[in-house]
Parts: C-alpha cells; sequence; structure tokens
C-alpha cells in the first residue's frame, strides 16, 4: 500500500523547510547540493532503519561535491 | 488519528479479553474511572507496550522487580505445555478504524513455576483494506508507528497528571528544553550533524602523516642542478684544453715523423705504431671486461643456487632409479588409440565396451602424472644447468688470463713508448731534444687534464643521479600535496556544511520555542482561574520559564500546586500542538493535584482548549467527583469505571455508574 500522506505529511514539511533554508543561503551550489543530497540520505535510512551505513554513502557524496584542486595548471 | 478501541488480553490484572471503546468525535472526552491500583495505569503501560514494547508507565518497584505483564493467573490456569498468550491491540483512524496495532507475547507453559517465552514478540500493523481484509502496512511496523507517534514525543501525549507537578519544580530549565528539541523532531538534522562530524574525523585522520616538504626538495635539485651546470662550463674548458694539447702533441709528432734526422724519425714512426697498438689492446680489453661482466650477470645466479639445483637433479634421479619416471603410460598415445577405437595389438576399443573404459581409467591416471612430463623435461634443463655450473670456475680463470695478458701488452707498450722518450732524449740534436722535452711536458699536462676531465664526469654523473633521486621524491611528495589539498578541501566543505546545519537547527529550535512559548502562554493564561494575577509566561533562549506576575516578577517559584498544573498542563497542550502530530492525549490522574474550585476550572476548560483533540482521563473517584463531572459532561462521549474482582483477582471495565 501507498504510505499514509496524514503520517508523512510532518516528516516532508521538515524536509521542505530545511530545503527552503538551504536554498536562501549565500552559498555556492555545490554545497547546497551537498546538503541537499545528504539530508534526502539521512531521511531515507532513517525509512531504512538504519540498514544502510552512512560512512560510505558521505564520502561518496563529499568524493562527488568537494570542489577539486587543478594540479595541471 | 485518534484510537478507537483498546483490546487487552491477559495483561496484568486484564485477564483473559476485554475491550474499551473510546469516543471519538472531535473534542470527545472518554472517562476511565477507578480506585488507586485497580489498573488505570496499566491500560496507559499497555498502550506504549503494544506501541513501542516498553511499559513506560511501571512503579518504581515494578521497574526494579521486572515482572513479566502476562497475567499470572492466565499461566496459573493454562495446562503444562500449553500455550500462554498476552495480546494488546489498538484500533486507529480518523473517522472509521483504518489500522490495527497489535503485539503478542506468547510462551510454553513448561511446569507450574516455568513459562518458556519466544525471544521476540510479534508486532504487527495492519490495514484494514475493508472490512474482511486486514494486510499488513509495511516490513516495518517500527517506523510506522515512529511516524504516528515518536516514542521521543509520547511523554506529551500520554502523561502522569501527578507527576507533572514535579515538571516545574527541580531542574525545569534542563525539562523544558528537553521537550522543545524533542518537539522539534529535529532527528535528521542531528544525525546528519553527527555523521559529518564522524566523517569529518575521519578524514582529519587520513590527513595526519601526509605533511610534505616538496618545496624543500625543489630548492635542492635548483641547487644541485646549478652545481651541475657548473661542472658542464668546467668540463667543457678542460676537454678544450685537452683537445688543443692534443693538436700541439700532434704537431710536434708531426715534426719529429718529418725530422730530417734518420733516428728521429725512426723512433717516431715506432712511436706512432706502439700507439695504435696500444689503443687496439685498449679496445681488445674494453671488449674482455664486458664480456666478463656479462659472463658474471649470466652465470652467477646459476652458481649461487647450485645446492637447490643439485638436490632436484638428486631427486630426479631418485625417481628415475624407482622407476617412477619416465611415465608409463602416454596421454598421447592412450588417446591416439581412443580415437581409432582400435588398441596397436588389434582388440576392439569401441565405446561402451569394457576395453574402451578399462583404457579411459588409464587415460585418467595419465591425466594424473602430467607432472612426471614436466619433471622428465626438467630434468634436462637442470642437467644443462649443472653443466653450466661445472664449467664456471674454469671459464673465469680462462677470462681472467685473457684480461691479464691484454694488460700486459698495453704496459709493454706503455714501456716501450716510455724507452722512444728517452732514446729521443739522447739524439744530440737540440732540435730534435727540445721537441720531444715539450712533447713530454705536453704529454704530462694532457695526463693531468684527462684525470680532470675523468673526475668531472664522474661528478656530472653523480649529480646527475642525485637529481634522479630528488626528482623521484619530489613526485612523490607532490602526490602527498595534492592528497593533502583534496582532503583539506574535503573537510572544508564538511566543516561549511556542519555550520549552515547547525544554524539551521538551532533557527528551527528557535521557532519551537517561540511558537511553544506562544501556546502556553495562551493556554495558561486562559486555564488558570486568578485571571488578572498572572499576565505573561515567557520562556527565553536559555529555556527559563517564567510566569509574569501583574507586579512584574517572576512568580514561577511562588505557584501554588495546582498553578503548577495547569502551567504543566499548558506547556504539554503546546508542545502537543507544535508537534504536529495528530494523537489522542490521554492523561493518568489529570485532576490528582488539585483541589476545590480550581479542579473543576481545569475540568470546564481543557476540553474546550482541547476541542479537536481526542482525550481519554483516567481519573480516581477522589477527583471525579459530581461536580467535575458536571463540568465535563458534555463533552464525555464514553465512560467507564474499573472494577477489581476480589473472587477472580481480576480487572473488569464495565459502563460507569454513578
Amino acid at each position: 500500500m501507498e504510505w499514509d500522506w496524514r503520517i508523512l505529511s510532518r516528516e516532508i514539511k521538515l524536509s521542505r523547510i530545511i530545503t527552503e533554508k538551504i536554498d536562501r543561503l549565500e552559498v555556492d551550489e555545490n554545497t547546497k547540493s551537498f546538503l541537499t543530497d545528504i539530508l534526502n540520505f539521512e531521511r531515507n535510512i532513517y525509512n531504512l532503519e538504519g540498514k544502510v551505513t552512512y560512512t560510505e554513502q558521505y564520502k561518496k557524496l563529499i568524493e562527488k561535491y568537494a570542489p577539486k584542486e587543478d594540479f595541471t595548471s | 488519528m485518534k484510537i478507537f478501541s483498546l483490546e487487552l488480553r491477559n495483561f496484568r490484572q486484564y485477564k483473559g479479553d476485554k475491550r474499551i471503546e473510546f469516543g471519538t468525535s472531535d473534542g470527545s472526552v472518554t472517562i476511565i474511572q477507578g480506585d488507586n491500583g485497580v489498573g488505570k495505569t496499566n491500560l496507559l503501560n499497555a498502550i506504549t507496550w503494544c506501541l513501542y514494547g516498553i511499559e513506560k508507565h511501571l512503579s518504581k518497584i515494578s521497574q526494579e522487580q521486572f515482572i513479566n505483564p502476562m497475567n499470572k493467573r492466565a499461566i496459573d490456569q493454562t495446562n503444562i505445555d500449553g500455550l500462554v498468550e498476552m495480546k494488546v491491540k489498538i484500533w486507529l483512524g480518523d473517522s472509521i478504524p483504518e489500522y490495527v496495532i497489535q503485539r503478542t507475547r506468547r510462551g510454553y507453559k513448561m511446569s507450574e513455576n516455568h513459562v518458556n517465552y519466544d525471544p521476540k514478540d510479534e508486532f504487527q500493523v495492519l490495514w484494514l483494506a475493508n472490512e474482511r481484509d486486514m494486510k499488513p502496512v509495511s516490513s516495518q511496523p517500527n517506523y510506522f508507528v515512529n511516524m504516528l507517534l515518536p516514542e521521543s514525543i509520547h511523554d506529551f501525549f500520554f502523561f502522569d497528571g501527578e507527576k507533572l507537578d514535579d515538571f516545574f519544580k527541580a531542574d525545569s530549565k534542563k525539562n523544558v528544553r528537553d521537550s522543545i528539541l524533542n518537539v522539534a523532531q529535529i532527528g535528521l538534522i542531528d544525525n546528519a550533524l553527527a555523521h559529518l562530524d564522524s566523517v569529518s574525523d575521519d578524514i582529519r585522520r587520513d590527513s595526519k602523516g601526509l605533511s610534505y616538504n616538496a618545496e624543500d626538495i625543489s630548492s635542492k635539485i635548483d641547487g644541485v642542478q646549478k652545481a651541475n651546470n657548473m661542472i658542464d662550463e668546467d668540463l667543457k674548458k678542460l676537454e678544450a684544453n685537452e683537445s688543443s694539447v692534443h693538436t700541439e702533441i700532434a704537431r710536434i709528432e708531426t715534426k719529429l715523423r718529418e725530422s730530417p734526422v734518420e733516428k728521429a724519425k725512426e723512433l717516431q714512426s715506432e712511436r706512432d705504431r706502439l700507439k695504435r697498438q696500444e689503443e687496439e689492446f685498449q679496445e681488445k680489453l674494453d671488449k674482455m671486461i664486458d664480456e666478463s661482466i656479462k659472463h658474471l650477470v649470466s652465470k652467477a645466479p646459476l652458481v649461487y643456487a647450485q645446492q637447490a639445483i643439485r638436490k632436484t637433479a638428486q631427486l630426479i634421479d631418485e625417481k628415475y632409479k624407482k622407476g617412477d619416471l619416465p611415465a608409463k603410460i602416454k596421454e598421447p598415445f592412450l588417446k591416439e588409440i581412443l580415437s581409432s577405437n582400435e588398441c596397436i595389438c588389434g582388440t576392439d576399443i569401441s565405446p561402451n565396451t569394457p576395453t574402451r573404459a578399462k583404457v579411459e581409467r588409464l587415460l585418467k591416471v595419465a591425466k594424473f602424472s602430467r607432472i612426471e612430463e614436466v619433471v622428465n623435461n626438467g630434468k634436462f634443463s637442470i642437467n644443462n644447468m649443472l653443466n653450466q655450473i661445472g664449467k664456471f670456475d674454469d671459464e673465469r680463470l680462462d677470462l681472467g688470463r685473457e684480461i691479464s695478458k691484454v694488460e700486459r701488452q698495453i704496459r709493454y707498450s706503455q714501456e716501450s713508448q716510455k724507452e722512444i722518450s728517452t732514446q729521443l732524449d739522447k739524439i744530440d740534436i737540440e732540435e730534435v731534444a727540445r721537441l720531444e722535452a715539450e712533447r713530454k711536458k705536453l704529454d704530462k699536462r694532457r695526463s693531468e687534464l684527462l684525470i680532470q676531465i675523468g673526475e668531472k664526469r664522474n661528478d656530472r654523473k653523480n649529480a646527475g643521479n642525485y637529481i634522479k633521486q630528488l626528482r623521484t621524491e619530489y613526485d612523490k611528495e607532490i602526490t602527498k600535496r595534492d592528497r593533502y589539498s583534496n582532503l583539506m578541501k574535503k573537510l572544508s566543505l564538511c566543516d561549511k556544511s556542519y555550520g549552515i546545519l547547525k544554524q539551521i537547527k538551532d533557527q528551527l529550535v528557535g521557532q519551537v520555542r517561540t511558537t511553544i512559548e506562544k501556546k502556553t502562554q495562551e493556554y495558561f493564561l486562559n486555564l488558570i482561574w486568578k485571571k488578572e494575577t498572572f499576565v505573561n509566561v515567557l520562556i527565553d533562549e536559555n529555556y527559563n520559564i517564567s510566569v509574569i506576575h501583574e507586579g512584574g516578577w517572576d512568580a514561577l517559584s511562588v505557584l501554588s500546586a495546582g498553578e503548577r498544573q495547569v502551567l504543566a498542563l499548558s506547556f504539554m497542550a503546546a508542545l502537543r500542538e507544535a508537534a504536529g502530530v495528530d494523537a489522542p492525549l490521554i492523561i493518568d490522574t489529570p485532576l490528582g493535584r488539585i483541589s476545590g474550585e480550581p479542579k473543576e476550572n481545569i475540568a470546564e476548560l481543557l476540553p474546550r482548549y482541547l476541542h479537536r483533540t481526542q482525550v481519554i482521563l483516567f481519573v480516581t473517584d477522589q477527583e471525579y467527583t459530581p461536580q467535575v463531572r458536571n463540568k465535563l459532561s458534555k463533552y464525555i462521549e464514553k465512560e467507564y469505571q474499573l472494577i477489581f474482582d476480589e473472587k477472580n483477582q481480576e480487572t473488569i471495565v464495565m459502563p460507569y455508574v454513578k
């Protein structure tokens, strides 16, 4: 069955509030995307009752979003 | 969501099956009245055990004794080996029951005093698709329940009224702070913060030992390169000098070669011949030394390993002597006769014949003995190695002898040239003697220059090797620097994100605090009977709660028990509202600490200010006075009383009788 929207709405509301706050921040897009992704991940592992280890996923996201030094120049 | 009904089976004093229906229309109140100890609080325990698997409202004694909640008489009345079952079932929904949450504990009675319980209670959340059909909501019922009413905030929905009074007594600041943080439900951010912190620590650990000194090495390379350039310049000068000295010597020797003095001419010609000879010998010697080095490099490993090689040869010999080698049956031979279906003796070995089966078995054996073929072939290589080892000493001696012979020839040629020079010196013609003396001087100079050139070339070679070594080190340091720099960028992303999330968390908590402050103030000022005495309720940034007296001072510390109860109820109602969770409010002994008129005031006002909420009150007869009942009457939808049946030692639920 589908999730009961009455139960989920609180979580969605909180998520939306956080996302809006992040959007309004004067930070680079990379950091915004990183924060959005980690919060999405946190919401998902919460749903999965901690069956996913965070370390690996966080390190993947950090690798993806951390600016890379151009050593060739 | 509202609780439509609660079903109990053998839970504590509720023996057998019991069912309580609750009032579910908006703002309805359900009253469950019972004397102390009859089982009101255990109804609350049944609900929390069903939802979270734990009885949250046990007395201190029960907590310490850890008594299984399974009804004792139900166990007593079960036969040995019989099944005993305890179950709590909650029916939930908005206007009709939509979900059933149930937890069941089962055990088998092993003896009069021992029940073997299943290690895990059965826990299910079922969705009522229609009247007859119930489907499990998900494989994660705990998650569902936590979404419905998070365990961390259930205290603001199901609570003991008598304990509310303690809320603002000791360490109220901590209670207020913890409650607000729980209600803010920022677990999502807290988890992200904790995880960021942990991953940052990992990155910091990784960056340890990655300090680099590429710049130092780069300076060293520059220094050595500079020195090398100077060596090159010196070398060029020396080589130019040597070349001009060499030309000068050649000029003198030409003069001697063309000298009118016959003897001088002859001696110079002889010297030319000896020089050519020396050059040829020198060339030969260089080749022989190369050959000697190659010989040593190719044969030395065999010499070092000769003990192992000899041992291997010995083992192979033993195998031959025992007859283990060579292999008796050759695999290609067997394969060939199998493919031709006929043995060389003419026997038929067509498929499915017993003889063919025999040959096929032999082939299997032959396959296992492939190693023998390898050993057999290896025997020749080993013999070849032993042969080379045997010749090694003689070959070295021969090479040594040849080299010594050529070295002697070179020395002889050089001595002869010296002798020629002496003879030229002795010729009693001034011009010849002068030329030879000059040549000798130049020759000496050239020898010195050649030594210096050799030294410089050696220096240049060493400097080149050193630069090469430094460059390798530099590359390593650069890799370390790049890695360190990337780690620092990752760390910076984590730190920045941590700061942002912390800021968002503080903002959210601040907003929740302000909402709770406003709502507590609203409820308190409406519920309190001394309307003019108190003018405000404040919760500051440090979570200090103050009740402002009309005189402008904080009256928290001088509130009466009843007033404190009203403040706590107001705060609870505010927390409940701020939590944004639609769940019933269940209060055990809500008016236990309040007497007289205030009790009636609260009874009248509480449902009014919780008008959209399902309220369930567990009350004693002292609380549930006719006056209180009268004030509540218009909200009451269901009304029960709990009676303890002494005879059957169980609590029964029956409609309330005045």
